[in-house]
């Protein structure tokens, strides 16, 4: 009978093995198999990483909230180590976004950076994945954080519907859905599809470690008391 | 017979210096209050093609038209359109209002200063001063319960702990007006803007604003007020999060200003009504989650 251990440990292989395998595909493709953009040329690919990114941004403060929701009402903490690493994700997509928008920007407006609606908004959802972060490393008791975390994920997933119809509610230079290409469509579904399940790797694995740190902080304790 | 139904219209427009072909048969159709951005890298031909469309290029063939009239041959229809170019005819010693205000007075435009505060950005200044000086007062609002352990009776009451947030929020909505009165006649006074011409309106707005920025800041503050340097934890979370709320405000309050009260005027104090209901509800749910452990 194979132990659980064992079990576990084949599956991870399993699926890390799918996601890197995904992402790779999704490189070849964004490089050789969607077509050279007309006006913007081998630049324009970056478009496929920025939105795949963009997209798990805000997917990952929406998570953030809901499992902090979650925890509030149930109280228990494996809800928590979701939510941060839902966040901790969230940051690192919500800066790639900002940085790969960036690259984009200065060969397609020639500057780094404007306050454009979309780029302001997206900033000020990085600000909150930040804020979000720092607050927490300010709290020591797991579940006094993890109510913290829980609300701030909470008000700042209020912002999300801003950050997304920025474009359309305001007039600003970032494009808005431009027509593509069917193949380039498929392009970027497969890459932000790839970019999700190697997301959603590193989610379990974050919240695996998480949860390892919490276990032994206990056990500490427990060995602490007299 | 020319059509007039486009601003600026070129056909054909082509342009060569000495051999290179810089304008290729460009045609371009520009209507009435469009905005156009023209973009490409150096070397391009933006230049080229914005001096040809404003008359100041001979092309090398085809033909530009101004509301249907050409403005190279036609005198009278280089009034119809304004360029800026490379030089932008700007005094550098004024600021930015004192140029629009000597601009506005050179071309005889009623109410001048109405008119250019509408184009500047005094809404987002004012409800950036009323944030921060309102986020010192926020930062207060359970200073006393902390030091005395009175938080535990107030949630002892039998009243729900959201109870006690709408008193707090009220209390703070209060103190953010009571500060407003001050503020805003200063800042009427230091920046030169006018009035608004109905102060009611400018009082809607300004509740609405209090509301969404308490809402939070309540919420916010019952959360920080325990910690070390629970006041700087509170203005770094505070900020990005009332965003929404300081940018209606701040937009709504601009058109009040200028006395614009169009369907955006509206569209901006549904969006600062809707975000403040929002957060008011956000924090009545939120509350005692917060204060109870």
């Amino acid at each position: 009978m194979p132990n659980a251990r064992a079990v576990h440990a084949g599956q991870k292989t399993i699926w890390a093995s799918l996601a890197g395998g995904l992402m790779s595909a999704a490189f070849v493709a964004i490089f050789f198999l969607a077509p050279t953009e007309q006006s913007m040329g081998a630049v324009q690919r970056i478009l496929y990483v920025h939105v795949s990114v963009a997209w798990l941004a805000l997917l990952g403060l929406v998570a953030s909230a809901a499992t902090g929701c979650v925890y509030l009402l149930r109280r228990d903490l494996i809800w928590d180590h979701w939510s941060q690493a839902a966040a901790e994700l969230g940051w690192l997509c919500a800066t790639l976004t900002l940085v790969t928008g960036s690259l984009w920007a200065s060969e397609a407006w020639n500057t780094w950076w404007t306050w454009d609606p979309r780029l302001t908004t997206a900033f000020v959802l990085w600000l909150i994945y930040s804020g979000y972060l720092l607050i927490r490393s300010n709290v020591e008791d797991p579940h006094a954080r993890a109510r913290v975390g829980a609300v701030v994920a909470i008000v700042g997933v209020l912002d999300v519907p801003l950050v997304v119809m920025a474009t359309r509610w305001f007039r600003g230079i970032h494009p808005v859905a431009p027509e593509m290409e069917p193949m380039m469509r498929g392009v970027l579904f497969f890459s932000a599809f790839s970019f999700a399940s190697f997301f959603g790797l590193l989610l379990f694995l974050r919240r695996k470690q998480l949860r390892q740190e919490s276990l032994i902080t206990a056990l500490e304790r427990a060995a602490a008391r007299p | 017979m020319r059509s007039c139904e486009f601003a600026i219209e070129a056909r054909r427009l082509s342009k060569t210096f000495a051999g290179q072909v810089v304008l290729n048969n460009i045609d371009l159709a520009i209507s009435a209050g469009e905005a156009v951005a023209i973009i490409g890298p150096n070397g391009s031909g933006k230049t080229t093609l914005l001096r040809c469309l404003a008359s100041l290029l001979r092309p090398s063939s085809g033909e530009v038209f101004w509301f249907g009239k050409a403005p190279r041959t036609e005198s009278q229809a280089r009034r119809l359109v304004g360029t800026i170019g490379h030089e932008s005819g700007l005094y550098p010693h004024l600021t930015v209002r004192e140029n629009l205000l000597f601009a506005a007075r050179m071309c005889d435009v009623s109410e001048p200063s109405r008119r250019v505060a509408e184009l500047l950005a005094v809404g987002g200044l004012l409800w950036l001063a009323i944030f921060f000086a309102g986020i010192i007062a926020l930062d207060r609002s359970f200073a006393g319960e902390r030091e005395n352990g009175c938080l535990e009776g107030l949630l002892f009451y039998p009243v729900s702990a959201a109870a006690v947030y709408v008193a707090k929020l009220a209390v703070n909505v209060a103190a953010l007006t009571c500060l407003e009165c001050v503020l805003i006649p200063l800042f009427v006074v230091l920046s030169g803007t006018p009035l608004p011409t109905y102060p009611g309106s400018l009082v809607s707005v300004v509740l609405l604003g209090n509301l969404g920025i308490a809402a939070v800041g309540t919420l916010l503050s019952a959360l920080t007020s325990g910690m070390r340097h629970g006041t700087g934890f509170l203005a770094i979370l505070a900020l990005p999060l009332v965003v929404p709320v300081l940018l209606s405000a701040a937009e709504a309050t601009r058109l009040t200003i200028a006395g614009e009260f169009g369907a955006e005027w509206q569209r901006w104090l549904q969006l600062l009504g809707a975000f403040a209901v929002i957060f008011v509800t956000a924090g009545t749910v939120l509350f005692e989650f917060v204060v109870q452990e």
